[in-house]
């Protein structure tokens, strides 16, 4: 066959590979400025090829330098991720060591509670006929708080209620709501020793409720005082929470029982584990010295081993594992009608930007 | 300006908002407009640094005792173990913390143990402070510079021609409050207090007397039940003193005639049924006519009184505005003396100042405890540095006022120049040009006339240029390259030819105003 002869007027000119030299040119920005959608869908593939590739490259580059230094964990910079609970938005009502507000929290209607001074009793009850896998829920809270007692609701108001508990010389009010066989919210009243200090009422959205019976490897709880782990609660609203949720507990705990209960706040939702732990010697606890460093150097170095490197904790979770979000806060005791509400969440004004918090 | 606030620990703090706030950067990019403003905590001082802190002492409620915007300003204080506290202070400058001086501080003036004291009032005319407690008394001091000495207990029930004795009403609990609200009629020297299931009844200072007593609205006639009272909140209306909006718990406000002759105690206006939703906290004129209701969820709503009718039954118009802002319970409204300002306090405890004519929130001040009572100081100076908040709106400016349009010339008529005009005429009519003026409108067309001949003799580009340079040097604010281009035309128009201004009105093109 002849080959084609290339066109008379092409004479003189070299042929060139457009497509190559477009590969060549990197794209910087984002090509969504380019109004042709084939070009821009074309644009947009190199782009994000050329995002991978820089990535690829960066990663390479990070793990020679991991290599190159070695055992040394001091020079490696950790790249530490962006998160929402990193980026929160800061809030102003954050306690920070503060005269004023632990004057006042000396002197609130859990401060008792907290220096022992009175015993809580907690109240338990439901909504009218209650479901049975509510009972179970119940049996389950029985071994989280102490002194917790079960009443039935049969019909009676809350108001009623409240009233017959302050007679009986309770100190806390519990009533559960459910919604189709699922406890869905909690209301937790202070109804305090003596009637005086009339404390708040908060309303808990309950979910995630997972029985111990369902919980893998559970373990089971004895008749101790668990120590409490209130963790997280850093705002005034959060502390008034924390506090409010600690005074259900009695605070000279057993510490033979080993059990902990463990109200940890995250981004709003509180997560409510009741474990038993227990601690272990770490086996080869010895640490190896670094690489390129002299065996007496090593020796001034290397610091006393801290509890961390030679005990570790091991945990078994026993009882409930629920989720609470809170929904409002009342001062005085369960008053829906005629109440004070002293937070109440709004969404549409609270909840404008994923990075606020309120707890 | 300066607001004094009194919280549940017995602080009194004296906030100056202007100096908590963060300085804005005009070029920062604009917030959203429902973002939360920058709470803070400066600007916030405490007027006795050394007082103890415990509940006992918390303040209750504050009064100005003196004219509420001169220098040398006195205050009163009643905490919660009874003892009524007067302060004295001299301001040297707007923009410090005042200092503060106790002046005299009297013992529990009630005579119970554990008083519930529930509000205070000065009568500046009559020389006398007045504080009232929840079981319906009365304790009336004498205000004499700087003593105070009891005059006069009076109990607000026991002034009626009945006997001795309080009664209970009917329920299953014991009706321990009896007075939950009370309010003090300055100009007449009058006190009312209204309790739950107790009617509102107004008591004269000097003679203890009750003078006037509300009477509810008739039973309901379909299920013969009496409407329930309790106020919670009561406020007389300084249009005349004589109007008394009370707030009840159950979710009403009510106004009273309450004049010395009045014969009608019903209601004169009440709210309908499903209008709030929460129990009313406080209350505050904020204008002639709109009056501020705050409720117990922290929902402050502007009523219109205008609009209120005696039916209880009506079609709720929810059409209110909202301030929004407050988390919890709303505890005190007030408003500046002059200033459409309203100071918003509560149990969420945040002091939130706002603007009543836009109902915006301008400032909110992070004070650590639950604050009860809140004072706010006249003086009639407010800073702002967004300058976007006090600027003419737009869409307030009287209709008469307007953008300058050029009359449409026809490209016919005017030859080879109609391309120039007819590009003013186009750009200006694309503005939102809302009405002529004709004056406007008569002195353009000379102007357009004018300017085309002037057209003939100068290059339209340098011309333009110009012109911009010129509009460049009076426009002082931001402005996005449209309006500017358009404001350009315009005033190249006017600035040639024109040399009475008054006739000509050049108002720019309404901006995109940066919201906040």
């Amino acid at each position: 066959m002849v080959k084609k002869k290339p066109h008379s007027s092409l004479r003189g000119k070299k042929p060139v590979n457009a497509a190559k030299s477009a590969k060549k040119t990197p794209v910087s920005r984002n090509p969504s400025h380019i109004t042709n959608r084939l070009k821009r869908s074309e644009m947009y593939g190199k782009y994000l090829q050329q995002k991978r590739q820089e990535k690829k490259q960066s990663r390479i580059q990070r793990v020679k330098e991991a290599e190159a230094l070695g055992d040394d964990k001091n020079g490696i910079k950790k790249a530490v991720p962006r998160t929402l609970d990193n980026t929160r938005e800061v809030e102003p009502t954050m306690v920070l060591q503060d005269p004023e507000v632990a004057a006042d929290e000396a002197e609130d209607e859990f401060a008792r509670y907290f220096h022992s001074e009175t015993p809580p009793k907690v109240l338990v009850t439901t909504r009218p006929r209650p479901s049975q896998r509510l009972f179970f829920f119940i049996a389950d809270l029985q071994r989280l708080i102490p002194k917790l007692h079960f009443y039935p609701r049969k019909s009676f108001s809350l108001k009623e209620i409240c009233q017959f508990a302050a007679n009986r010389e309770f100190t806390h009010v519990m009533v559960l709501s459910e919604n189709a066989k699922h406890c869905n919210g909690m209301t937790i009243s202070h109804i305090g020793a003596g009637g005086e200090m009339l404390g708040p009422t908060a309303y808990f959205k309950v979910s995630n409720v997972v029985t111990s019976q369902n919980i893998p490897n559970h373990g089971a709880s004895t008749n101790h005082i668990p120590e409490l782990n209130l963790h997280g609660f850093g705002t005034r609203l959060g502390h008034r929470v924390g506090r409010l949720l600690g005074s259900l507990f009695p605070h000279d705990a057993e510490f033979q029982g080993r059990q902990v209960v463990t109200f940890h706040n995250q981004r709003d939702y509180l997560f409510v584990r009741h474990h038993r732990y227990v601690f272990e010697e770490k086996k080869n606890i010895k640490k190896a010295p670094p690489k390129g460093t002299t065996p007496e150097a090593s020796q001034d170095e290397q610091q006393p081993l801290g509890i961390k490197d030679r005990v570790k904790a091991r945990l078994q979770e026993l009882g409930p594992r629920f989720t609470l979000k809170l929904r409002w806060i009342q001062s005085g005791t369960f008053d829906t009608q005629f109440g004070e509400y002293e937070w109440m969440h709004k969404r549409k004004e609270m909840d404008t930007t994923r990075r606020r918090f309120h707890l | 300006m300066r607001v004094i606030t009194g919280d549940e620990c017995g602080l009194l703090k004296e906030s100056i908002p202007e100096l908590s706030r963060r300085s804005t950067d005009p070029d920062a990019p604009a917030t959203p407009y429902n973002a939360m403003p920058d709470v803070t905590k400066d600007g916030v001082s405490r007027i006795d640094p050394k007082e103890k802190q415990t509940r006992e002492r918390g303040v209750v409620d504050l009064a100005w005792r003196n004219d509420a915007g001169c220098e040398q300003f006195s205050f009163a204080a009643l905490r919660k173990n009874g003892s009524v506290e007067l302060w004295k202070a001299a301001a040297e400058s707007r923009n410090k913390h005042a200092n503060y001086v106790l002046v005299q501080t009297s013992k529990n003036i009630f005579q119970q143990d554990r008083p519930n004291p529930l509000g205070l009032g000065v009568f500046c005319n009559h020389n006398r402070i007045c504080a009232g407690d929840s079981l319906g008394n009365v304790v009336v001091l004498k205000n004499d510079s700087d003593l105070l000495e009891e005059v006069q207990t009076y109990n607000a029930y026991k002034g009626s021609k009945r006997g001795e004795t309080l009664s209970y009403t009917r329920g299953q609990a014991l009706n321990t409050q009896l007075a939950t609200a009370i309010a003090f009629d300055t100009s007449h020297g009058r006190v009312a207090v209204g309790g739950r299931e107790r009617e509102t009844c107004l008591i004269d200072i000097h003679t203890g007397v009750q003078v006037f007593k509300t009477k509810n609205l008739p039973p309901d006639p379909q299920t013969l039940l009496q409407q329930p009272v309790w106020p919670t909140a009561i406020q007389f209306l300084h249009n005349d003193m004589n109007t008394m909006a009370v707030g009840t718990a159950y979710k009403q406000v009510r106004l009273y005639d309450v004049r010395e002759s009045s014969k009608i105690r019903r209601p004169t206006q009440t709210t309908p049924e499903d209008l709030l939703e929460y129990r009313v906290t406080s209350l505050c004129q904020v204008s002639d006519y709109e009056l501020v209701v705050a409720d117990g969820a922290g929902y402050i709503y502007c009523l219109d009184l205008r609009r209120l009718g005696r039916d209880l039954k009506a079609a709720a118009n929810k059409d209110m505005g909202r301030y929004v802002g407050p988390a919890g319970s709303v505890r005190q409204l007030k408003k500046h003396p002059t200033l459409p300002r309203l100071a918003a306090v509560g149990l969420d405890r945040m002091l939130r100042i706002y603007d009543t004519k836009k109902r915006r929130q301008l400032d909110c001040i992070y004070l650590k405890q639950r604050i009860n009572c809140v004072l706010v100081h006249g003086d009639d100076t407010w800073d702002f540095n967004d300058a976007t908040v006090d600027v003419v709106d737009p869409d307030d400016l009287d209709i008469d006022q307007d953008d300058v349009v050029q009359e449409y010339v026809d490209s016919d008529e005017e030859g080879s120049h109609g391309d120039d005009s007819n590009e003013d005429a186009d750009s200006v009519s694309s503005d939102d040009s809302e009405g002529n003026d004709e004056e406007a409108v008569d002195g353009s067309h000379e102007d357009g006339g004018e300017s085309v001949e002037d057209n003939d003799v100068e290059l339209p580009s340098s011309h333009q240029r110009d012109s911009k340079s010129q509009c460049e040097s009076s426009d002082n604010e931001d402005s996005e390259s449209h309006s500017s281009e358009t404001s350009s035309e315009e005033s190249k128009d006017n600035s040639e030819a024109e040399e009475d201004d008054e006739d000509v009105i050049v108002v720019k093109a309404p901006k995109r105003r940066r919201r906040q």
